[in-house]
């Protein structure tokens, strides 16, 4: 995304999405959070859903026309100063690499770097939980260091347990519950991101941070 | 209650649906075809958005083990009670001990994919975040957040006097009363996507023109087409975005993965478009190994769609409220 | 039975919903006919066929058949052979009914009525075409009585 202006496009008609211009940074998320919780009020919108420095929009009925809702969005973007929200550190003891970090040793083929480094690196940065998604309770987590970007695995794997690790192109995350992920897993953690039966039900919410700390290192 | 009787895969309790949780990263579950389950519950006297139990894998037995009025609707699975037929898209009523049985989708003149029982008074379950559906990563919703076993029992919740009383009729199935096909194969209306120019012209008609078929490895989560390659233009790599069901990904390999009612919430593949939430119910019930087309749409003959299908869910339900009460007066 | 007069509304509110765009019961109280034309207007004046022998009630009966062994219809709509969905016919012509088996469905807008048999019977035949119209009291199907083939 390298144009000057926003980007909004249709999913179906269920919902726009509105995709914020320039490089990926905090304080253009911090701007999407503003846009959201400005969108939020308007009553034709169910929920105003941040992913990483874009906005998904869903409509309680889809409205006759499009240009009336586009140009709102537009303007209200162009006044959408930075929301700084501000949230609490989680800190969560990591186990990285052997059985849990199934994927490290490509993470070290793809990047160059041995194992200590990138554990160095991966458990360095205190990362912003930019938005939820992916699953119940995911975190997208921005801030990782560009040194160890590994690109997402060709073939996903079919099952990877909650509290893993992992590392996907220039991003990071933690599972919250058992699936498929591209992602290459480096190491595990235990925490319980989503519980249905509290309100809210999920355990961070954008404006949060995650530190990683280092509990282990198998080699 | 209903007692599950056989070991059927793959069988979940499902409703219209989970809204107002994409904010956590939850997506919406719910019926693969909800023109089927609103229906069913239309022909029982229940809430439209009442839960029923969603098949998938056949054959499947239950027991009623109490007297219950049920409705079968979905794909034609030649159904009996007690051993005796039953006919598609209609309502009856078991007594205690009753014992339904359904078989493989028939290949009569429309072959789905998903029966769906609907009972009188809806499964009870809890509801969780908004629904009964099942999301079944997490584990929530449904019946323990999980796929039906032999030997489960369900509750049924009690009918309301207030509600209106079931009816023993059936209606015709919207395959039928709302056909959609092109050059003879079933078809689904498409809205471009953010990414539809990003591909080349080349794979832009391909798309349209040529059918495409729904392999084995179709599911709830997603349906994988396969069909001619669609290319982008230039490799793209995309933030992760929030999605609904019904979004086309194309990831590397250029075949299409459709996104259903289990799909991730969020993605970061290239979206060629959008089957339009009005025929997500045809899709849902295209068989494993069937071809399918895309119809280029636009907005406004999306929304045309949409009303088409709330306009004859309202005939039905109109007709309905009209026989019950020709029945109350004889 | 009622008198198509006193059915008159509820005909009305039925073709509202429907696509039956014109209806006409003769009776002894008279004719009545339903049009659609974008709303439903009723006529009803002086029959101009004869009277018909039999029930007062509107109803045609059948040269020497007893109304028992008559299925009629409860409804206004087009009478159905086969399930929609299906190609095989709910009647085989030569095989034995049993009480509650779904003899027919009388379509009516998006609804399917079935036609119940009332009693077992070795045999039964349609009496009316796949898709025709037919109104409250018209014969639908014969049923043969016990000790007939």
């Amino acid at each position: 995304m390298s144009s000057a202006e926003p980007r909004i496009s249709v999913l179906g008609t269920s919902a726009l999405l509105f995709e914020a211009p320039g490089e990926m940074d905090l304080p253009t998320q911090q701007r999407i959070w503003a846009l959201a919780r400005e969108a939020e009020t308007w009553p034709e919108l169910r929920e105003a859903v941040p992913g990483m420095n874009n906005l998904l929009l869903s409509f309680v009925e889809p409205p006759r026309r499009l240009d009336a809702i586009q140009e709102r969005l537009v303007a209200a973007w162009q006044a959408a100063t930075p929301l700084p929200l501000g949230g609490r550190v989680v800190e969560l003891p990591v186990v990285y690499g052997g059985e849990g970090g199934p994927h490290m040793a490509d993470v070290i083929a793809h990047t160059g770097l041995d194992l200590d480094e990138v554990v160095a690196i991966h458990s360095a940065p205190v990362y912003p939980v930019y938005a939820l998604g992916s699953h119940p309770g995911y975190c997208y987590l921005g801030g990782m260091d560009a040194r160890i970007t590994t690109p997402r695995r060709k073939v996903p794997v079919i099952r990877i347990p909650g509290g893993a690790v992992s590392i996907g192109g220039a991003q990071t995350g933690v599972s919250a519950s058992d699936g498929p992920s591209g992602w290459n897993t480096i190491g595990t953690t235990s925490m319980r991101f989503f519980d249905e039966t509290h309100d809210p039900p999920a355990l961070l919410k954008p404006g949060d941070s995650i530190a990683f700390r280092v509990a282990g290192v198998i080699r | 209650m209903i007692t599950i009787l056989s070991d059927s895969a793959l069988a979940t309790v499902q409703d219209l649906g989970r809204t107002g949780a994409l904010r956590w990263g939850v997506g919406s579950a719910g019926a693969m075809d909800r023109a089927a389950l609103t229906c069913g519950n239309l022909l029982l006297g229940n809430d439209e958005g009442a839960a029923a139990i969603e098949l998938q894998v056949f054959p499947f037995e239950a027991c009623f083990e109490g007297e219950h009025h049920f409705a079968l609707t979905g794909a034609d699975c030649g159904a009996t009670l007690n051993g005796r037929p039953l006919l598609p898209w209609m309502a009856g009523r078991a007594d205690p001990g009753g014992v339904l049985r359904l078989g493989p989708p028939a290949n009569s003149r429309w072959r789905g994919a998903r029966a769906y029982l609907c009972v009188a008074g809806g499964i009870d379950v809890p509801i969780v975040l908004g629904s009964r559906s099942t999301q079944l990563r997490g584990a929530f919703g449904g019946l323990e957040g999980r796929t039906l076993r032999q030997g489960d029992r369900l509750l049924v919740g009690a009918a309301a006097d207030e509600r209106p009383r079931p009816v023993e009729i059936g209606i015709l199935p919207p395959a039928l009363a709302l056909p959609l096909e092109r050059d003879g194969l079933p078809a689904l209306r498409v809205l471009p996507g953010a990414e539809y120019e990003a591909f080349t012209i080349a794979s832009r008609e391909a798309f349209w023109a040529e059918p495409w078929r729904v392999t084995p490895q179709s599911d709830r989560y997603g349906f994988r087409l396969s069909g001619p390659p669609l290319e982008p233009i230039a490799p793209m790599e995309l933030r992760s975005h929030g999605i609904v069901p019904g979004v086309i990904q194309v990831p590397h390999g250029g075949q299409p993965i459709v996104q259903m009612c289990d799909a991730q919430p969020s993605g970061g593949y290239p979206k060629i478009g959008t089957v339009i939430d009005a025929d997500l119910w045809r899709l849902g019930q295209a068989p494993i190994g069937s071809r399918i087309r895309f119809i280029e749409t636009t907005w406004a003959d999306a929304l045309a769609a949409r009303d088409e299908l709330i306009a004859w869910m309202a005939d039905v339900r109109r007709l309905l409220d009209l026989y019950r009460a020709r029945s109350w007066s004889r | 039975m009622t008198s198509p007069l006193d059915a008159a509304a509820t005909l009305a509110a039925w073709l509202e919903a429907t696509d039956i765009d014109l209806l006409e019961l003769t009776g002894p109280a008279g004719r009545l006919r339903l049009r659609r034309n974008g709303r439903t207007s009723a006529d009803v004046g002086e029959s101009n066929h004869p009277e018909p022998d039999g029930p007062h009630d509107g109803t045609e009966p059948l040269e020497g058949v007893p109304d028992s062994q008559i299925v009629r219809s409860s409804l206004v709509g087009h009478v159905l052979h086969a399930h929609p969905l299906r190609d095989e016919p709910l009647v085989r012509a030569d095989e034995p009914v049993i009480t509650g088996q779904v003899l027919a469905l009388i379509r009516i807008g998006a609804l399917l009525v079935p036609v119940l048999a009332p009693c077992d019977s070795p045999c039964a035949s349609m009496l009316v075409e796949d898709g025709a119209l037919v109104g409250f009291g018209d014969p639908l199907v014969r049923l043969a009585p016990s000790g007939e083939g």
